[in-house]
């Protein structure tokens, strides 16, 4: 081959290998595809360097003087200890985070047999919105000024992956773990809308559970009063509460029986703030609800058994 | 140059530098971390001392792949590239030098390991999205320089043994 166009052979193969390099780096930042070449480059080198380690460390030993020898080899002792102890350690942390699992597992076990017998069903549904959790806790929305979003309002409604296929309808409940989510506002063949808590729209029937700390108990009052969201988004007012109640900001606010046919004592929210004026007859009680709204992810909605399914 | 001698070469120092200078063994403590000599670079400069500049800058990248394969962090082609890039700076000033000399051989493995680890390091830094710190690159760069340009002279001389007795190290 002439000698200029081996020359011009090898400047094309540095100029790839150096556009390699920089695709390697720009590409594989995370490094995920150098651990797997060198997962299969240590198949190359792995023996070599098993044995020549295993050379070096006979003729260290030998070479060594006692003392060192000792000093090495409480330094190894010490490191391993601290090992054992860290192991230990995650292990009794394993083995008790466990147990809380196996715990919660026989409870979820209860409810599961439990429940055919139950009048109402749990429909389990995925917040969908476009609507996305940031890291503080709060919310975004793909809406901005253009939509007459600005800053301090409040998200007020979420949308559900579940429709009337799966026996939603409208005004049933929406629970998560912690308690009352919200009501199903409008029905879409797959998919719904629910009012928050939080939506001066979401009006419920609702009663206090009061902590009786003489006797130690957890007392549901017998008065309804009507809780509806007070506009900002974070609170809501328990209304029609009369003065003869006892209330204090700690207790729960639960659901109460009313024509509509929710559900009783699902947990609404806690009492921040009990208020009113000498010449009232009634309470003005200020409730957090006990749910994340921003943080919303799978919700249930509380559905009667026999409503129609796919 | 006989370039199977290199890859034979190229594996053994691969597997050398990886196991001999563990902290138990030949490694050192110094420069507020642990210090290892880098024997495939001080192999890219002896073919860079001998080679025309597209098959050292080859040769380097090869030899910078085998340390990143066998020894580096972080994503593949860093110390490749810098490996080539270094070869290939030394092979064109050559002619200025006199690579025969041990002092030079010294001063040379100083300077490029030395040029050579800084940005690398703070390269694998930057691109593994950790902070970026100058004088812990500083540090370890000056003492894998001096590791490296103590070995050097010895590494050099053996391989212009082994490999045909032509070219700038035996001028």
């Amino acid at each position: 081959m002439p000698i200029a166009r081996r020359r011009s052979r090898r400047n094309l193969i540095v100029i790839l290998l150096l556009v390699i390099s920089l695709g390697l780096m720009v590409v594989d930042r995370r490094g995920g595809l150098a651990s797997r070449a060198r997962a299969v480059s240590a198949h190359v080198f792995a023996p070599s360097q098993s044995w020549l380690k295993g050379v070096a460390l006979e003729l260290a030993d030998r070479g060594s003087t006692g003392d060192a020898r000792l000093a090495r080899d409480a330094d190894d002792v010490s490191r391993l200890k601290a090992m054992l102890a860290k192991a230990e350690a995650d292990n009794a942390t394993l083995s008790a985070k466990l147990t809380d699992s196996r715990q919660e597992l026989r409870r979820i076990k209860q409810v599961v047999t439990a429940l055919p017998d139950y009048p109402l069903m749990l429909v389990r549904a995925n917040v969908l919105s476009r609507e996305y959790v940031l890291p503080d806790g709060g919310l975004k929305v793909d809406g901005g000024s253009g939509r007459g979003i600005a800053a301090g309002h409040w998200v007020v409604h979420r949308a559900l992956s579940e429709g009337k296929a799966a026996g939603v309808a409208r005004n049933q409940p929406v629970i998560a773990a912690d308690g009352m989510v919200g009501l199903v506002e409008q029905v879409g063949h797959h998919v719904s809308r629910v009012c928050l808590v939080t939506s001066p729209r979401c009006r419920l029937a609702a009663r206090i559970v009061h902590w009786d700390g003489q006797s130690g108990q957890w007392i549901p009052q017998p008065d309804n009063g009507r809780i509806q969201g007070t506009g900002d988004g974070r609170t809501m007012e328990l209304l029609n509460i009369a003065r003869n109640v006892d209330v204090c900001p700690g207790d729960f606010v639960v659901t109460a029986k009313a024509e509509t046919g929710i559900a009783e004592h699902l947990i609404i929210g806690e009492v921040t703030e009990v208020s009113y004026l000498p010449t009232d007859l009634t309470y003005t009680i200020l409730v957090r609800p006990r749910v994340d709204l921003g943080a919303l992810d799978r919700v249930y909605v509380l559905s009667p058994r026999g409503s129609p399914s796919r | 140059m006989r370039w199977y001698l290199v890859v034979i070469f190229a594996y053994i120092l691969a597997v050398m530098q990886t196991t001999l200078f563990a902290p138990h063994l030949l490694g050192l403590s110094a420069f507020g971390g642990a210090v290892r000599p880098d024997l495939l670079l001080v192999m890219a400069l002896f073919v860079a001392l001998r080679g025309e500049p597209a098959a050292v800058f080859i040769a380097g990248w090869c030899l910078g792949l085998a340390e990143d394969l066998s020894f580096g962090q972080g994503p593949l082609g860093v110390t490749a590239m810098l490996f080539g890039l270094a070869a290939w700076a030394v092979c064109l000033i050559r002619g200025l030098l006199l690579p025969a000399r041990v002092l030079t051989q010294v001063l040379l493995v100083l300077t490029v390991v030395f040029v050579v680890r800084l940005p690398q390091q703070v390269l694998l830094w930057w691109l593994a999205g950790a902070p970026v710190d100058v004088v812990l690159a500083l540090q370890r760069g000056c003492g894998d320089a001096l590791y490296t340009a103590i070995l050097a002279p010895y590494l050099l001389w053996l391989l212009a043994r082994t490999v045909p007795r032509s070219g700038a190290l035996s001028q």
